[in-house]
This record gives C-alpha cells, structure tokens and sequence, in this order.
C-alpha cells in the first residue's frame, strides 16, 4: 500500500529542509508535500489551480502547519480545514516556534489535534518530529473520511 | 336766704333726730352754695314741760342757772372783752335764750380742750358753740345750727397765696388743737403730720404765722378776720375763698341725751329768732364785714314757730316732699361721685399720658404717666404750657390743628407729634385732643389722651433701614405674585435686566412667571438663568407659598460660567489627551506584543536553522572535519542554543509582566515538591538533599508562583551542583510579624556587596562557565513576586561559597 502523504506548510526554507531531515532521520517514508504559504495550503487542500491534467490532489495523512505563514495565517487555514465537510477531519499538527499561550489556545480551539513548539536544538527537534510522525502516522487510528 | 323748714314729729329717739340733723351742702362751682338749714321747733311749750316733767328731770328748772364755758378769742363768735367780760356773737345769743327762758348762765373762760372735758364730764350743761360733725354726733346732742362758719387759710400778704389744696404740699399749716381744722388737715392723706403745728387758740395761731412761723393757719375765715383786726396783725390775709371741704354748722351742744337742757335752748333759739332778737344779734356782730363781702358766705336759718295745729298737716306734706327731694340729691351726690371717681381713676391710669389743657395752652391737670413721660414733676409740669414742650418743627402743625378748634371749626383732633423730654431727648406721641365746649361755644378745657410711640417709631425706623437691604443689593432682587406679576424690583434688577423690560405692577416675563408658577407648586427653590446685557444672571427662585408670592435672588455667574466653561474645555482637553496616549499605549503594547511574538517565532527560527545545519554538518561531513573543525562546529551549536535559552527567558520574563493573574489558593509545598522531582530527574546522578516544609500555601496565580518555585530551586539546585552534599531547603518563617517564605541552600552564594544588583536583568554573579545563565530568573522571580504585592530579597553568608538564603513575602492563604 502507498504510503499517505504529509502535507508540511512552512516557509521558511531552512526549517522546510530540517523538517525533510527530522523526517528523514525517523525513517519516516511518508511522501513529503511542502507548500510555502496559507494560501498554497489552502489551494491544495481544496484542489485549486491544479496544474493541467491533474484531476484532483492526494489528501494528505498529516497535516504539518506553521502558524506564521504569508498571505493566510495558519489559523485561517486551520479554520477552513475544520469548516470542510470533506476534509474536516485530517489530523492537524501545529508545528510552530511560538509558545504563546494565545496563540495554542487559539489553535486547540480551531481544532488542533496537537501543538509542537520547534526546539532551537536540532536534535530535540528531530526527536520531536520522530515522536509525532510514529503517533499520527502509525499508533494513531485516523478518523474516517466523511 | 333760702331757709327750709322740717317739722319733727317726735323728738324722743336721738336716733331718729340724728338723722334729721342732716344737713346737704352741695357746692357747684367756686363761689355758688346752696346751704339748705333745718331748724327744729319744739311741738309746744306746755307739751315739752309736760314731757320733761314726765321724765322726771328734776336737774333742770325754772330759775335755776345753766353752766357754760366760752373760748377767748374766738371774736367775733366768744371772747372775752376788754373791761374782762364774755363778749361776742354767740355770747350775746345765749344770753338772749337764756333771758327768754327764764334762766340764768354762769359763764366761765377756758380753752378749747377744757371746755369739751368739762361738757363730757358734766361739769357744766351745754356749750355755745360747737360745729356739727357725725364723730361729735355720738357723744353730743345739738340744736339746730346758729351760724355756719367757713374756714380759710392765711398767709402772709407777700407769700403766695393757697388757692387749691395741691398748694399745701410742703407747706407749715398751723392749726388749734382738737379744732376741726386740724380733724380736717389730718384726715387728707397727701398733709404729712409734720407739717402741722399745733396751738391751743386761734390769736396764737396767727401770732405765730405772723412772726415767720409756718406758712399758713387755717381757721374759721370770720374769726381769723377779727384777730387780725383786733391784733393788728397788718402782714396776713385770707385767702379770697374759703374752703369747700367743710365748714362749720355752729350750735349749742349738750351732752348726749340731756334732751331737757337741749329742749330748753332748741325753744330759746326759736323765740329769739321769732322776736327779731337773733337778726339784732347777728347785725351788730357780723354787720361790720358784709361790706367785705362775707355775708354770702353766711346763710342762717330762720326759725319758725309753728304753733297752730292746722298748719301741721301741710308741713307734713311739705316735709315728705322735702325728703324726696333729699333722697334725689343724695342719689344725684353718689352718681357724680361715683362719676367723678371713675374719671379720676380712668385719668390717673398709668397706660397713657392724659392732661386736662386750657385755651390758653397750659396744663389744668396731668396724670402721672404723663409727667413721667414728659420727665417733669407734676408741680413743675402744671406751671408750663404744651406749646413749650413740643417739638419746633411739630409745633405749626399742631396749633393749625389747635386754632381750628378754638375757631370751632372742629371739636378735637388727632396727631403725632414729639415732645422734648426734660433731658432733651425726643418723645414720639400720639396725640388725641377734644375739647369741652361753654355754652357760647366757646372752649372751656381741651381733654388730651397722649401715647409714647417712641419704640414703635424707633422700631419703624429701623423697619426702614431694614427694608432698605433688598434696594441696596447690587445683584437683582425681584419678587413676583401668584398671578406673575411683577411686585417688586429692586434698582439692580431694572438696570441689569434691560430686556425683560421690568415695570412693578405689570406681568413679569414667560420665564420668571413659568419659574414662579413651577416653584410654588412644587414647594422648591428653582434656579433660572438668563444672559443678557452681556451678563449671566443665575436667579434662586424661593416660593412664599403663604404670602402668594416668590422672591428671586439673582446673581451676577458671568465670570463664575466663564471659569466653568474653561473648566470644561480643559477637562474636554485632558481626556482627548488620555485618550492618545492611552491610544499610544495601546499601541505601544501592540508593538511590545508583536515584538515578543517576532522574537519568540522569528529570532528562534535561525537559531534552529544554524544548530541544525550544524549538526547535519557534523553528521554528513564528520569525516571530512578534523577534530578542531568539529569542536568549532560544536561551539556553533551550544552559542545558537544559548541564544535560544536567552530569548525564552526574555519572552518568559515578559510575559509575566503581561499575564493575567487569577488568584487562589496554591499548596507551594506540593508545588515545590513536583518542581524538585523534575530536577532530580534533569540530573539523577546528583545526591542533594530537599527539604520542604509541608503545608505551605499562598493566594496568588498558580502558573506565576510555579515560575518563581522552578527559578528560585532551579537556582539553588544549580549553585550547588559542586557541593559534593547539597542541601535545599525550602520553608517558612516570620519577620515582623509577617509570614516569609525562604528557599536556603549551601550552594556558591553571592558577594552580598552585588545583592541588590541580583534581581536585575541580565545580571549575573557567576562565570558562564561555573555556572550557565541567562541572568533573567531572578528579575522575572521579582517581577512576579511584586506583582503580588509582596517583596523579595536574598542573604548570603559573609564568606564566599558558604550558601544563599532568598527571602520571598506573598500573601499567605488561610
């Protein structure tokens, strides 16, 4: 069986290429899609602007979402996620630098399933992307699609 | 002469007959009397012989003589003449009695008193002159009167003459002992006893006078008259009236109840008279003064016989009428006196000055009030007139008033006018005159009635001085009725209010009547404003819900609204001011909060990047990197990490200052105890010793609390990490009476010269490389513990190395 994907919204590159490594390290085979900005996120989820010939996009297994994003914050793009009837249900993943109390108490209230702060250490880092990776993507049984 | 007659019908009963004997003497005016003179007669001769014989008076009869006494001196009525033989009127008519009645006197000569004792005592049977007086009724019978004799005063013909009994006071009267003068003088209240001096004859009365004692006598005007001739006592006169008070009805006296001795002279009496003998008498003794004009004051009865029976029975009926006639007068004598004291005690009520005036201005009589009034005693006061007294500037419009009476034009008027006081002060009256009117309209005397309205006038003036208050205020002073008229404006509010256009009288303007209207009704003062005449005037509108009307004070607010005004623009300012910068401070906290966001998200982010690009340097490239190159790339990874580690205390301290405090109870044992098991589990390999007291609890943000507990015993686990035997303790104590709490250790300490420096940020006691930190626990620790309210602070022993003690207070929870 193919894999699922996970689908990681980060723009900041050398987080993005962290991220990839983390994932990497973990031995987690899952195809990686990175998109740059709430919007790209946003467009891909609900299969906009596919490019020619491609009918619709592969819902991904995990979602990975900063929350500091371009054009739409990673908020806004939980709130729509949640809003969907069709992909309402994806496991959301806060992965972000902020530890403010707001903004996690926000994003539960969106209906996070989980909020990440990024560790400055790498290694704390990739330890935390290998524990999340084996919870959502292997212990945890998904919900199913609606 | 006007004589009347009165038949007794017996004359028994003494009783009976004192009645009989009186007599009616009833003055009107000065000179006019009336003297009406009852002589008795006897029913017959042979009756009253038979009579006495019956009461068998064996003591009296023919031929045997009658004992008397004269007084010397007492010309022209007993003396005793020059050859030493009794002489004078009545001498001479009781010899005419004796002789006519057969009998013979013996005659003696002694005074006055000796004469009365001897008559008492009966050494002798009757005497011959005796005045008649209810007192001397009781222990003596009389004859009908003989003479009646008036008495006057004299005085020396240069002193001033007594015309009135007023002019007594103070005066020397000398009077003749037990004589009615002196009874009389006696029995007036206002003649102090002193001023009597008493002789025993009338000749030594005058003698006296006339030598410089005393200022008066008073004795029977004939007799006086006589001495004086007689004496030839040149510098004394009479008075020219006689007194009117009394006078003396002379008859010859027995003692009570020898009717046989008065029988005999009643008889005598009236044959003399009969005879002519009595006039012959009189003339030749008292003839020599009627030119002087003394008759008028002598008025003798005549005696009448009456002997036939048929004449009895018209005297009977004359007598009834008679008595009819005196009932009358008597009842006519008590009315007008009983008048006369009404009029007295009305006059002298001291309630009013009241005065009896002439026409010619002067005072006939005054009342007491009305001398005390004026400040003159009576005497002084009665020598003046009332046109002296008054005021100068009264004085025209009163004898206007005055004048028009005497013209009879009016009967009286009214007046208010002033006086001068003796003391010279003012005296306010009110004067209400009338006059009392002679038959030719002429006036006789003018009844004044005189108040002292002086208070009420002193009270009026200073009503006025009063009510000058509202008109002198220089802020407006309205007053409106009921109906919104205007009742009053003062001169301010006519001046000041130009375009209400205030006319007293007329309606007030919608405004005020509206505000008048609304303020009675409700009870309550109302403030009205109206700006005009480049004024602002606040009016209190005050309802007299009694009178029917408001007052309205005003008051000048221009300046008072102009200062308000300002007040508010001011305040309008301050708040348009608290609003930027509360604006700004809103905005400035928005900044810090996206700053802190940016620090946490943003700065955090290339730490991460080079930490991570270094370990993946480190892992793809190990063999490609000698030793120092991968120290170096070591070195790289614990900087981005310190970094990291400096930015989330930042952030932590930061946010402490931010966060929202929720205050309850929290177990800091408990606390403490979790916060020591995650350290012990940080680094196991360590032995340290903890200590925590149980029990220990605080009011306060748990999550606050728990950021001091892991500083402070992450702090205290930290500096004891070269202690081969760490010892933490974590506690409470008291300090001045306050709960303290206290987390001690035997770590490194700290120079106390820095402690104060130790709660500041980014300061630090200790090498990097001893002991790591970021130098910002102990300000966030701080920061949190004042948010609280509490204080905190550290000790260290003396001696480097020997330990820290932090102190820490917060309210404790109960």
């Amino acid at each position: 069986m193919k894999s699922k994907t996970i689908l990681l919204v980060e723009d900041n590159p050398s987080d993005m290429g962290l991220t990839r490594r983390a994932l990497e390290k973990s031995r987690i085979s899952n195809d990686l899609v990175v998109v740059e900005d709430g919007q790209e996120a946003l467009d891909y989820l609900f299969c906009r602007n596919l490019p020619a010939g491609q009918s619709a996009n592969e819902l991904p297994a995990l979602i990975l979402l900063d929350l500091k994003l371009p054009k739409v914050d990673g908020l806004e793009v939980l709130r729509q996620i949640r809003a969907d009837e069709h992909i309402g249900r994806l496991p959301v993943v806060i992965l972000t630098t902020s530890s403010e109390e707001d903004d996690i108490a926000q994003s539960y209230d969106m209906g996070a399933n989980s909020f990440i702060r990024k560790p400055v250490d790498f290694n704390q880092f990739a330890e935390a992307v290998q524990h999340l990776g084996l919870y959502w993507l292997i212990l945890n049984e998904p919900a199913p699609p609606k | 002469m006007n004589l009347k007659l009165k038949q007794p019908q017996k004359l028994i009963n003494s009783r009976q007959k004192k009645k009989r004997l009186s007599f009616q003497i009833i003055p009107f005016g000065f000179n006019l009397l009336l003297v009406c003179v009852f002589i008795f007669s006897t029913s017959s001769r042979a009756h009253a012989n038979q009579e006495i014989s019956a009461a068998g008076n064996v003591a009296f009869a023919d031929g045997t003589s009658l004992k008397t006494i004269i007084i010397d001196n007492y010309s022209p009525y007993t003396y005793m003449n020059g050859v030493g033989q009794p002489d004078g009127f009545s001498v001479d008519l009781m010899q005419a009695v004796a002789k006519v009645m057969g009998v013979t006197l013996e005659i003696k000569v002694d005074t006055w008193d000796n004469a009365r004792h001897a008559l008492d005592n009966g050494e002798i049977d009757f005497l011959p002159m005796m005045a008649y007086s209810e007192e001397r009724d009781k222990i003596y019978d009389f004859s009908p009167p003989h003479t009646i004799a008036y008495d006057a005063f004299f005085t020396h013909k240069d002193a001033s003459v007594i015309r009135s009994m007023d002019d007594l006071q103070g005066k020397n009267i000398i009077v003749m002992e037990s004589d009615q003068a002196n009874d009389y003088l006696h029995s007036l209240s206002f003649i102090r006893e002193e001023q009597l001096v008493r002789v025993d004859s009338l000749p030594e009365a005058l003698q006296l006078l006339a030598a410089g004692t005393g200022d008066t006598a008073l004795m029977p005007k004939l007799v006086g008259l006589t001495l004086i001739r007689d004496l030839n006592l040149t510098n004394l006169e009479p008075s020219a009236v006689v007194v009117e008070a009394y006078h003396r009805p002379f008859s010859f006296a027995v003692k009570e109840g020898n009717q046989a001795v008065l029988e005999r002279l009643n008889q005598g009496l009236s044959i003399v008279k009969t005879t002519g003998q009595y006039d012959e008498i009189y003339k030749k003794w008292f003839g020599a003064f009627e030119p002087q004009g003394i008759s008028t004051e002598i008025l003798i009865g005549g005696v009448l016989l009456i002997w036939l029976g048929t004449l009895r029975k018209q005297v009977a009926v004359r007598t009834e009428a008679l008595e009819l006639e005196i009932q009358e007068r008597k009842q006519a004598e008590i009315a007008l006196r009983e008048s006369e004291e009404r009029f007295r005690s009305y006059f002298d009520l001291p309630l009013a000055g009241r005065a009896i005036t002439s026409p010619s201005k002067g005072w006939l009589e005054v009342n007491d009030a009305l001398c005390e009034m004026l400040g003159y005693p009576k005497p002084e006061l009665i020598q003046m007139n009332w046109a002296e007294l008054t005021h100068p500037d009264d004085l025209a419009i009163d004898l206007q008033q005055f004048n028009r009476v005497m013209a009879g034009e009016i009967d009286g008027y009214t007046l208010e006018k002033r006086f001068i006081h003796k003391d010279g002060h003012v005296i306010y009256t009110n004067l209400a005159i009338h006059c009392v009117r002679h038959p030719d309209r002429s006036v006789d005397y003018f009844v004044a009635l005189i108040h002292d309205i002086s208070e009420r006038k002193q009270a009026e003036a200073e009503m006025e001085i009063l009510a000058r208050f509202p008109s002198e205020n220089p802020n407006p002073v309205l007053r409106v009725n009921v109906k919104g008229n205007l009742l009053y404006s003062n001169e301010a509010g006519i001046l000041f209010l130009p375009e209400w256009h205030l006319i007293v009288g007329e309606p007030a303007p919608q405004i005020l009547q509206e505000a008048v209207t609304d303020s009675m009704l409700e009870q309550k003062t109302k403030i009205i404003e109206t700006a005009q005449n480049e004024m602002v005037i606040s009016f209190f509108v005050v309802p007299i819900t009694k009178a029917g009307y408001a007052n309205l004070y005003g008051r000048d607010v221009t300046e008072q609204n102009k200062a308000e005004e300002n007040i508010r623009q001011l305040n309008l300012k301050l708040e348009e001011r608290v609003r930027e910068r509360t604006a700004q401070l809103k905005n400035a906290n928005k900044e810090l909060e996206t700053f802190s966001y940016s620090v946490s998200h943003d700065l955090r982010a290339p730490l991460r990047g080079i930490d991570g690009w270094s370990q993946a340097l480190l892992e793809d490239y190990h063999d490609q990197l000698d030793e120092q190159g991968q120290q170096y790339i070591e070195r790289v990874r614990s900087e981005a990490q310190r970094m990291g580690h400096l930015i989330d205390d930042m952030l932590q301290l930061s946010q402490m200052a931010r966060a929202v405090m929720i205050k309850k109870r929290v177990d800091l044992s408990a606390l403490a105890q979790t916060i020591v098991e995650r350290l012990k589990m940080d680094e196991p390999q360590r032995q340290v010793d903890f200590k925590i007291q149980a029990g220990l609890s605080a009011k306060g943000d748990s999550h606050l609390l728990e950021v001091v507990l892991v500083n402070l015993l992450g702090n205290a686990f930290k500096f004891t990490s070269k202690q081969p035997e760490a010892h933490i303790e974590f506690g409470r104590t008291e300090s001045k009476g306050q709960c303290v709490f206290f987390i001690r250790d035997n770590g490194a300490g700290f120079d106390m010269a820095y402690s104060k420096k130790l709660f500041g940020a980014f300061q630090r006691m200790h090498k990097s490389s001893e002991f790591p930190g970021t130098g910002i626990g102990l300000a966030t620790v701080q920061r949190i513990i004042l948010r609280h309210d509490g204080r905190v602070w550290a000790e260290a022993e003396a001696e480097v190395g020997r330990g820290a003690t932090f102190y820490f207070t917060i309210e404790e929870s109960t």
